[in-house]
């Protein structure tokens, strides 16, 4: 609490210039210096709020969003086969409108472009949430397309400024896969059913995990595995509906 | 401000009144010895980049096992950290983390990936599940208290042996918002598997878990 106090124009006191300035300036104690020396403990609770501050948080410029994935059918998903992660140079696809193809929209943010534990910015909190709708072998009868050891991996990349090239964040990387009952007696109903799982990324990314604690974007990536004895490369991972975000954060590691 | 000063206005040809000029005074005074308030402040006043500690706003903890533990592909790390089924709670260390902090709002997010596919898990153990699919359930443990509305995960058993996939392999995440008081506090991912006929169990691969102090 601020501890500031006037001393009053007494009656006896010559009421002039000197006599008024005196209660304002120099003497210690005085209304100009208290003013000047107001401590922390003298805000009320509360006192400062979201009118005061801007958000300690920044949503970055989301250049894609990703809408027109976010659909709940098969008809609208999105698709990426073994074959074309071989091709890749990296072996993961980033999420596209148009699928493994390419020819649309990536599934990409852009952030902040320097990350320091100093600051202003030191983390990137990325949230993703990719729905996988199956991953299969299409050349495969119905019965036989889901193999446990098919899968697909996902991960989160960002884009070196120096390099002009997506590094992916190893420590992002989240995979699915799964067989469906499809070959047991009493289950017929089950054939060719798809295993329909969400694969959920949180991670923070921080000027540790970036060379140079530069970066020019947050992409997300895609990559088809499969079971190579039994299946082929033409395994496939359809998905709906994929989201991410980032924030930037104006903030303090420990 | 929002009180009018001077209380007392002095006009020309007036005489200065002693008690009006102490009394146009002391509102301004008392004011500001007591506690500002929020209309002391001017919208916009503060720029969080200049005027704020880096600490003001945000502080983040965050931890996780890095780049090793389960990967796609057949090169499986013997590392990663087996629950067994029927097991109560389990703390995963790569996944807890210590901090002291004033009473704030915690946002805490935390993701692992989870496998119960024998032929992915470290060769020679007896960890292979048969086709049975082993419930996973995860949560936040804040203080040795698992957060029941961070609980994730569960199953609702079939009449058959299996329900949903077979030898599953797949990446879970929660988070909650919650508040916490001022002092050291241990906040971490746990694991736990329920009872299954043949299950033995689940590996967690890779894992992080994030403590975001919203300070303001």
């Amino acid at each position: 609490m601020a501890d500031i106090t006037y001393p009053p124009v007494e009656e006896t006191t010559p009421f002039n210039a000197e006599s008024l300035n005196s209660r304002f300036s120099d003497p210690v104690g005085s209304v100009r210096e208290a003013i000047n020396n107001i401590s922390l403990d003298a805000i009320a609770p509360g006192a400062l709020n979201q009118f005061h501050f801007m958000s300690g948080a920044s949503t970055g410029s989301p250049s894609q969003s990703f809408d027109q994935l976010r659909v709940g059918r098969q008809g609208a998903t999105h698709t990426y086969t073994r074959a074309q992660t071989v091709a890749s140079s990296s072996g993961y696809l980033p999420f596209n409108t148009a699928g493994g193809a390419g020819s649309g929209t990536d599934l990409r943010l852009t952030t902040v472009s320097t990350l320091d534990d100093d600051g202003p910015y030191s983390g990137i909190l990325v949230l993703g949430d990719f729905h996988l709708y199956r991953v299969y072998d299409p050349s495969q009868l119905a019965a036989d397309r889901y193999s446990v050891d098919s899968g697909v991996s996902v991960r989160i990349e960002y884009l070196n400024p120096s390099s002009g090239n997506w590094v992916g964040i190893n420590k992002t990387i989240r995979w699915v896969s799964g067989q469906l009952p499809t070959n047991r007696t009493g289950t017929s109903d089950s054939v060719d059913r798809a295993q329909q799982l969400k694969i959920p990324i949180r991670t923070l990314i921080t000027a540790s995990d970036i060379s140079g604690g530069k970066l020019g974007g947050i992409r997300a990536v895609v990559r088809v595995d499969y079971d190579s004895v039994n299946q082929s490369t033409a395994t496939a991972a359809e998905f709906f509906q994929c989201d991410l975000a980032c924030i930037s954060l104006t903030s303090k590691k420990t | 401000m929002s009180w009018r000063f001077p209380k007392f206005p002095t006009a020309t040809n007036s005489v200065p009144d002693v008690d009006e000029t102490n009394a146009n005074f002391y509102e301004v005074v008392e004011e500001i010895g007591g506690r500002l308030n929020e209309h002391n402040f001017e919208a916009g006043t503060f720029s969080i980049y200049a005027a704020l500690d880096s600490d003001a706003g945000f502080v983040f903890h965050a931890k996780d096992m890095g780049a090793g533990r389960i990967v796609p592909g057949p090169a499986i790390g013997g590392d990663d950290t087996r629950i067994p089924a029927r097991s109560g709670w389990r703390k995963l260390e790569d996944a807890s983390i210590s901090f002291t902090s004033p009473a704030t709002l915690l946002w805490i997010n935390a993701s692992l990936q989870v496998t119960q596919n024998p032929t992915t898990m470290p060769a020679g153990t007896a960890w292979a599940n048969d086709d049975a699919f082993n419930y996973v359930m995860v949560g936040i443990e804040v203080d040795g208290y698992v957060i029941p509305e961070s609980v994730i995960g569960g199953a609702e058993p079939d009449n058959d042996r299996a329900y949903g996939v077979i030898w599953p392999t797949m990446p879970l995440a929660t988070d909650i918002v919650f508040p916490i008081g001022p002092g050291e506090h241990t906040v971490s991912l746990v694991v736990r598997v329920g009872a299954r006929e043949g299950g033995k169990g689940v590996h967690v691969g890779k894992c992080e878990i994030i403590c975001l102090e919203m300070r303001r």
